[in-house]
């Protein structure tokens, strides 16, 4: 089956979408217009950017290279983290940056060269991408459950002194929270083991089919995918869990949030 | 000998000075009452003692060792805090009384039914092991916290407003139970800004950032 290319004349045909919006927002004078047009304009800038990009780095044959593409994208995930979790009194970027930057990057060597056995390991077509979703995904589950564990931390402040104060550790007495913070990260990744393709038909696999790709094969990538993702989220979010908790109490066994 | 005191703490909250450097010195068996204001740090200084709260451990030695120097939980093995809203976690009674014992630091038995029984009996609580503790009334939350300490023996208590959720008749039974304590030999740190029945020792007051004894 042969892909039907889109050029840049039919995209901008695609911009009446954008216009249709930008019309609504005018006539309820939902005042987005600007969004809508700093947003395409965006979109247009950004995805050309990465295209150009994507094709530079294809065509790289050096594995530390790739791997170092790869740590900076994950060094923007960590940061993301950072940003959403907002916790001043922890510093938790080193810690996530170097936790995820270990397992994740294990994680996507193991997938490339041991389940696609793709030769070699890191051909950047294969890497990239695969490595480009557990990052993506984790650090929804991660910002997930950090922010649950600092929130928790705080409103069970009282329970947490009492068993230290009974002579108990620090992993004693946070043993429930860890627990909930680390099944809040994980439980959207599972929900989706649970809906794909009733609800939903995951945009990579979507992706694959509209380029071609026999729809069959496409569907083994996304359950390689789906897998892969919920291994990567309940590792990724036990590891930066366990580090944060740790930093949140002293070397006396005090809370110091 | 001193068994608990500190030299030279400061107490801040934030940037807010609340106590200036000060001594105190507390021997085996002995009584201190702390009263102020509120937000005067009595309380802070009560965590400060057992620990609990960051700072100052290089000025407060319990048995001649700099806090610093203990190992926190055997630290707070020997020195027990009573916070001023008793916390009871999930579970029955039973389960929070023999808490402690269940941690990795601890290496008593657990207490046997009987005994936690006659215990919740001497402080005129008849209830069963078995109810759900965080379905008592504060009066009976306050009571099975401080036993939750007691049983643990340990040989300073500190105790932030131990009778202000009770009844008067249920203030004295707690009062009365701090005193014989004391007499087996417990020295007690008490933040109370009612009196306490049968109270023997010194007693202390915030005033302006300092401590100072009252009449």
């Amino acid at each position: 089956m042969n892909v039907v290319e889109i050029g840049w004349g039919q995209l901008l045909i695609s911009l009446l979408f954008i216009l249709l919006a930008a019309g609504a927002s005018l006539f309820y004078r939902l005042k987005m217009e600007r969004d809508l047009l700093v947003g395409t304009i965006r979109t247009f800038a950004q995805l050309a950017l990465v295209g150009y990009l994507l094709q530079f780095v294809f065509d790289l044959h050096n594995p530390w290279l790739i791997l170092l593409l790869y740590l900076w994208m994950l060094f923007w995930a960590a940061h993301a983290i950072r940003g959403r979790v907002d916790e001043s009194k922890v510093a938790i970027l080193g810690p996530t940056f170097v936790s995820m930057a270990v397992t994740f990057t294990l994680i996507t060597l193991f997938v490339t060269s041991a389940v696609v056995q793709v030769q070699p390991w890191y051909t950047p077509q294969y890497f990239i991408p695969l490595g480009g979703m557990i990052a993506g995904n984790a650090m929804n589950a991660i910002s997930i459950a950090l922010e649950r564990l600092f929130k928790s931390l705080r409103e069970q402040r009282a329970e947490v002194e009492l068993i230290l104060s009974l002579g108990g550790n620090w992993q004693e007495s946070c043993l429930r929270l860890r627990r909930d913070a680390i099944r809040a990260g994980m439980i959207p990744s599972v929900n989706a083991m649970m809906t794909v393709g009733l609800v939903s038909l995951p945009g990579m696999m979507s992706g694959q089919i509209l380029a071609g790709v026999d729809p069959a094969q496409a569907v083994r990538y996304q359950i390689l995918v789906m897998l892969m993702m919920v291994g990567a989220t309940a590792v990724g979010t036990l590891i930066v869990v366990n580090l944060a908790l740790k930093r949140c109490f002293t070397r006396y066994q005090q809370l110091r949030l | 000998m001193e068994l608990i005191g500190c030299r030279g703490l400061t107490l801040q909250r934030g940037e807010v000075l609340l106590l200036e450097a000060t001594d105190l010195s507390i021997k085996t068996g002995e009584r201190v009452l702390l009263t102020g204001p509120s937000g005067c740090g009595k309380s802070t200084l009560l965590r400060h003692l057992c620990m609990l709260e960051p700072g100052g451990e290089e000025k407060i030695s319990v048995k001649g060792k700099l806090l610093a120097d203990w190992a926190p939980a055997q630290l707070r093995r020997c020195v027990a805090y009573l916070p001023q809203t008793p916390v009871m976690l999930e579970g029955s009674v039973r389960d929070n009384l023999c808490l402690a014992f269940s941690l990795r630091v601890s290496c008593a038995p657990l207490p046997g039914d009987k005994a936690m029984r006659e215990e919740l009996e001497s402080l005129d609580l008849n209830i069963s092991l078995d109810t759900d503790a965080r379905n008592l009334s504060p009066g009976q939350k306050a009571r099975v916290a401080l036993l939750q300490r007691l049983l643990l023996k340990p040989e300073v208590l500190l105790c932030d407003e131990p009778i202000a959720a009770l009844d008067e008749q249920n203030a004295a039974l707690v009062a009365r139970l701090l005193e014989r304590a004391s007499l087996e030999g417990m020295a007690q740190v008490v933040v109370s800004h009612q009196p306490l029945e049968g109270f023997q020792g010194r007693h202390y007051r915030f005033v302006s950032n300092r401590l100072e004894p009252a009449a």
